[in-house]
């Protein structure tokens, strides 16, 4: 009978109404010490987050609550948009309960397929507005940022040159992933987003004449300019820090739209609605949300950067410098046409 | 590009490389037949060794080179071609090699050539096409045929080689176009069976290439269930050194060379995972293990099914009929099976089962199973069977445990090693895994692919050498383990006479 009790105290605090806690537990440690709260199976993940970050965060949820996690990745190649059709289809049958994405935008996507469950658990209320939805159908966390990757022994790190190389006759030595998927279609999407798309198509088609390379995914990117073999590209955060730490000579310049603003992606997680382990599936979000959670994120090999409320002093040294890059991130939830219109005008461009 | 462009780049490909292949095999099958049988052994051997590897273990060995040459899209191109060529040359020289020799053969030809089209009308008449398709060209097409259905399906190394410069895209690949689209298709609005009208180009051209094998094995199966030898011939000094020195180039750029950069990569990472990533090698361990329960399954399934039609001669148009979903590719298959479990699922609850997996991992193995078969020549001849089962009845103990070693020479290893090489195969198995599998079924050989698309690292190359290595760890254990028992036989051997009559 005492064994249960943590559980009955956690179903208590899940089963409102409107999805929020009875009691929200304390920030950094939301499930410490809980135990598997009566659900059928193990609690299915599908996730665009790189495997090798996210794979210890979800271990690390299983060691502390016992509740088994299966998780199906996406490929760096269809990057996010693979798991979001797969959820999509499986609309009459879901298979995953918890989405965790690398963006927000395509977890918004799913909003109006109904797809999503609402939850304003503790993890919700830590992160400001400016990152969820306010009936708690998904929630951001932990966010990259988009950067110029350099290679400092082929050029200088530095605004003007970054400028000089990316609007020189040859781009040969530049690169970037294709913007079908993932964070270069945000990026993308941004740039469409200024003037209807006017002045990206004449740059896409421009740089694409002058021999730009365009990869599989960033990490790619980022390998291509870490061996030198292109000078610069578009990459996010992440990626940029794995070559950095793997030794190469790399720096990055934080991409800049053309109204000054950076381009911040936070990740973001949601419930799938209709989930048979509700309990368990809030209890991940929670999570995931949590200051720990963030505070990993931050200061593993992909140096996120934490949207919540946290102990700077606590965080590595080049997360710190990120924070503020963060704050002038520029607004994605207004993207949500412009995405549309973009990614048919994508399509035709590369599927013609 | 559109998917129909890169459907006839990839066709294109498909008939040069098979072009390419085509003599190479013909020349290898001459000088394997000729050789005698222990050189014989090892030819079969180097040949059947970069058929065996991988082709997403050399396309990540491979991909920092396919890096360095993303500004030159023709050399990425022609070493795609290379390591295709490597890749599919085994299997032209085994449908060569098992083939029934045609009607036509060199000697009627040689006549044909001497009397002249007047006196020999009865051939004369047949036309010159004719003369070609009752005589060489009645094995060659249906080879050139399967090799370009082999690289026309080829995706797993194209989609970790893929770069587009200035515009231009290499190397060009439908089945990677083919999954763009399935992740592009507007979000879900796009309902999935509508990707049929996409699909049916690729489709038709794995059919049109498909047929002259099916063809050949209907044929071949209509005359007596199993392939006539063809007779050796001699090769010459020059083309057994040809041959060699191909072999040699496809070892080491199809195996030696992937499988040692991944050794020199992951080595180091061994110990480190021994040392202080302990739980991390326990984890991959595991998931390998657990990979192989379901592809040991499907691989029996496969087997047992090309087994039992093979017995029955009456049932050659039901086994042909079965393994044309597996020759067709992993994508076509996996795309019918995704949208009949997606149909299914709700009514049937299949949402969250492994039948569909298991039976798509089932059919695509089927075609390669009946190939093992034959080839290994499992079905034993039905006296022999006939007598070692009689022997397997018999009251005394010592004949009876003899009768069960008989049974295992004539048919068990073989079977064994067959279950063990589909096996293989569907461990390594990527398309259906992505399509069918649920996430707890998803192989440890899917997520190294996946990781795979991030680019080259030390850490990774540790990983995939272990888990490269679990199957093949796996087989030796066993292998060994059954020598080391003592076989009945050793304590009682049947009479010399027994054997030699069974």
């Amino acid at each position: 009978m005492i064994s249960l009790m943590p559980l009955l105290v956690l179903a208590a605090g899940c089963n409102n109404s409107d999805g929020t806690p009875g009691s929200p537990a304390s920030p950094g440690s939301p499930v410490a010490g809980s135990a598997v709260t009566g659900s059928s199976g193990p609690l299915v993940v599908y996730c665009a987050h790189d495997q090798a970050f996210s794979d210890p965060i979800l271990e690390r949820f299983t060691r502390q609550t016992g509740i088994e996690v299966h998780v199906r990745h996406d490929t760096e190649a269809t990057k996010s948009l693979g798991l979001v059709n797969r959820l999509i289809r499986e609309k009459s049958a879901p298979v995953c309960d918890v989405f965790w994405n690398n963006q927000v935008l395509t977890t918004t996507d799913l909003l109006p397929h109904d797809l999503l469950a609402g939850y304003r658990g503790s993890g919700w209320q830590r992160i400001p507005d400016a990152y969820k939805d306010p009936e708690g159908r998904w929630c951001g966390f932990a966010a990259r940022l988009r950067v110029w990757i350099v290679n400092t022994r082929a050029m200088p790190a530095t605004v003007e040159a970054v400028q000089a190389a990316s609007s020189g006759k040859d781009l040969s030595r530049m690169a970037i992933a294709r913007p079908l998927f993932g964070t270069t279609l945000t990026h993308y999407c941004l740039l469409w987003h200024a003037d209807a798309g006017r002045t990206l198509k004449a740059w896409h088609a421009e740089t694409r004449r002058r021999g730009l390379i365009e990869v599989p995914g960033n990490s790619t990117v980022k390998n291509l300019v870490a061996r030198g073999t292109c000078d610069l590209g578009w990459t996010d955060t992440d990626d940029f820090f794995v070559a950095l730490d793997d030794g190469h000579p790399v720096a990055m310049l934080p991409v800049r739209l053309p109204g000054g603003q950076t381009v911040c992606m936070p990740n973001s997680v949601a419930i799938i609605r209709g989930t048979p382990r509700l309990a368990d599936a809030r209890l991940l979000v929670d999570f995931l949300l949590s200051e720990q959670t963030e505070l990993d994120l931050a200061r593993c090999a992909s140096r996120q950067v934490p949207l919540g409320a946290i102990d700077e002093a606590s965080l590595p040294a080049d997360v710190r410098r990120l924070r503020p890059l963060i704050e002038q991130g520029i607004d994605l939830a207004e993207l949500g046409a412009s995405r549309t219109a973009c990614l048919a005008w994508l399509r035709s461009e590369y599927k013609r | 590009m559109s998917l129909e462009v890169e459907c006839g780049w990839t066709l294109l490909r498909a008939l040069a490389v098979a072009l390419l292949a085509t003599p190479l095999a013909m020349l290898l099958v001459v000088v394997i037949k000729s050789a005698t049988p222990r050189t014989r052994g090892w030819l079969i051997l180097a040949l059947a060794v970069p058929f065996l590897t991988p082709g997403f273990v050399v396309g990540y060995s491979y991909s920092n080179l396919t890096l360095d040459l993303v500004r030159t899209p023709i050399l990425n191109e022609l070493f795609y071609d290379l390591l295709l060529l490597i890749e599919v040359v085994p299997v032209g020289v085994l449908v060569l090699g098992m083939a029934p020799p045609p009607p036509l053969g060199p000697t009627a030809r040689w006549c044909t050539r001497l009397t002249g089209p007047q006196r020999l009308r009865q051939v004369a008449s047949c036309g010159r096409l004719r003369q070609l398709g009752y005589g060489p060209a009645r094995n060659l097409v249906p080879a050139a045929g399967l090799m370009a259905l082999l690289v026309f399906h080829e995706f797993e190394i194209a989609s970790l080689f893929r770069v587009i410069a200035g515009g231009r895209l290499t190397p060009a690949s439908w089945s990677n176009a083919l999954f763009e689209l399935i992740a592009l298709q507007q979000l879900g609005q796009t309902a999935p069976w509508e990707l049929w009208r996409f699909g049916w180009l690729p489709l038709g051209c794995s059919l049109i290439l498909l047929t002259p094998v099916l063809l050949l094995a209907w044929t071949a199966i209509g005359r007596d269930g199993k392939m006539p030898p063809v007779r050796g011939s001699q090769s010459s000094p020059a083309a057994s050194r040809a041959a060699s020195l191909w072999l040699i180039a496809a070892l080491l750029l199809g195996t030696i060379i992937p499988l040692g950069s991944l050794v020199q990569d992951g080595v180091p990472g061994l110990s480190s995972l021994w040392g202080e990533n302990r739980h991390q090698l326990g984890r991959t361990l595991a998931h390998a293990g657990r990979s192989l329960l379901p592809a040991i399954l499907v691989a029996s399934i496969a087997a047992g099914v090309a087994l039992g039609l093979l017995k029955h001669k009456r049932l050659g148009l039901l086994l042909l009929l079965l393994t044309i979903p597996g020759l067709l590719g992993g994508l076509a298959l996996g795309l019918v099976l995704t949208f009949c479990v997606l149909a299914l699922a709700e009514p049937l609850g299949l949402g969250h089962s492994v039948a569909g997996l298991v039976l798509g991992q089932a059919l695509w193995l089927l075609p390669r199973a009946v190939l093992l078969l034959v080839l290994l020549a499992v079905v034993p001849r039905r006296e022999s069977m006939h007598l070692a089962r009689l022997m397997q009845q018999a009251p005394g103990g010592p004949q009876r445990t003899a009768g069960w070693r008989l049974v295992w020479q004539l048919a068990g290893r073989r079977v064994a090693w067959m279950i063990g090489l589909l096996c293989w195969w569907a461990y390594l198995e990527l398309t259906l895994n992505e399509l069918l599998a649920p996430p707890q079924w998803l192989s440890v050989a899917h997520r190294m692919y996946q990781q795979m698309h991030f680019g080259r690292n030390a850490a990774l190359s540790t990983t995939t050498l272990v888990v490269v290595l679990v199957p093949v760890a796996v087989t030796a254990l066993l292998v060994t383990v059954s020598r080391m028992i003592p076989g009945p036989a050793s304590r009682a051997r049947p009479p010399a006479s027994q054997t030699e009559n069974a």
